[in-house]
């Protein structure tokens, strides 16, 4: 799929304060001089070809019960059964291989501490490895999305 | 958690997956947790007061528009100036996260965590060096490229009423 003006300015304009009221693609639409349901099928296209994740609340973990980032140390042989170990958890949203010898990166978000250190023991049980969790102490960072296409802004 | 309403926290449930892509989104999911849509779009309006929520919008697959490249470059900061660095680098363009974490000795030195993207591996390394020249860094780091994502998504928090038993 090639990404015309529209795709890339519904990609990168509404990444924060989507429009809350009854009809947001309809609001879209209309900064957009489209139809409603061309930004609909257009938003639509996006989601099924990966292009998106959702359109929806990125949460504050801070205030959300627990989480933290999570790394262990996999011996290559191992990488591809561990990450399906891993992954196999709900509390887990992120997994990355990383190039160092921790690497397999992994952020955890559970509903409590309690469950965030019984995730982190199955892990630790299910792989054998002792996991590094690196919790997070201070944000300096304030989330307004990404830059995809910096001429746009 | 310090939830004002069990509505609220449904409904925190319900927007982590995201909104259905129709034309009355907040309709669909006031159907589904059982509210009215004023009350889901007020709702969605508080939380993101209260700070429950940092951002409601689209979220995007970088990798998938180009962004193949990221690094997570992590640094040894004397921790009288963790605020000074975590200050100056989130001020930066390139850097898309700045936080600070414990150093977990004798295995883990690092306590300041920037993500660094970019369509290639060059772009990044040119950043990272531009970043360090610019604020004339001597201390420790190490950059951690992501050669393989094996799950993203949003984190998804459940209440006690929705909980799934470990599959």
């Amino acid at each position: 799929m090639i990404l015309d003006a529209i795709d890339k300015q519904l990609l990168q304009n509404f990444q924060q304060d989507f429009p809350l009221q009854q009809n947001p693609f309809m609001q879209i639409a209309r900064t957009l001089g489209i139809s409603e349901q061309q930004v609909i099928t257009k938003y639509q296209q996006l989601s099924k070809k990966g292009y998106i994740s959702r359109i929806g609340a990125v949460l504050n973990h801070k205030k959300m019960g627990a989480s933290t980032l999570a790394a262990i140390s996999a011996k290559e042989h191992q990488v591809d059964k561990f990450a399906r170990i891993i992954n196999q958890f709900d509390e887990v949203n992120h997994n990355y291989l990383r190039e160092h010898i921790y690497n397999l990166w992994f952020v955890i978000t559970a509903e409590n501490e309690t469950r965030l250190n019984e995730v982190i023991e199955k892990i630790e049980q299910q792989t054998g490895c002792s996991v590094l969790s690196l919790p997070m102490e201070k944000s300096f960072h304030i989330d307004l999305g990404f830059t995809l296409w910096p001429s746009l802004q | 958690m310090a939830f004002a309403t069990i509505m609220q926290e449904k409904l925190l449930v319900e927007l982590q997956f995201g909104l259905p892509i129709c034309a009355n989104p907040y309709l669909a999911i006031a159907e589904k947790i059982g509210c009215e849509q004023e009350e889901v779009i007020e709702g969605i309006k508080r939380l993101k007061q209260q700070k429950f929520i940092k951002r409601f919008g689209v979220v995007v697959k970088h990798r998938k528009l180009g962004y193949q490249s990221n690094a997570m470059v992590v640094w040894n900061i004397a921790d009288e100036e963790v605020d000074k660095y975590g200050e100056l680098f989130s001020r930066e363009d390139c850097v898309t996260l700045c936080y600070q974490r414990p150093r977990q000795l004798p295995h883990w030195p690092y306590n300041l965590f920037t993500m660094i993207h970019g369509k290639k591996r060059a772009d990044v390394l040119e950043q990272i060096q531009q970043l360090i020249d610019k604020h004339q860094i001597k201390v420790a780091f190490e950059v951690l490229f992501s050669t393989k994502c094996f799950k993203q998504r949003g984190a998804v928090y459940h209440s006690e009423k929705t909980k799934q038993p470990d599959r």
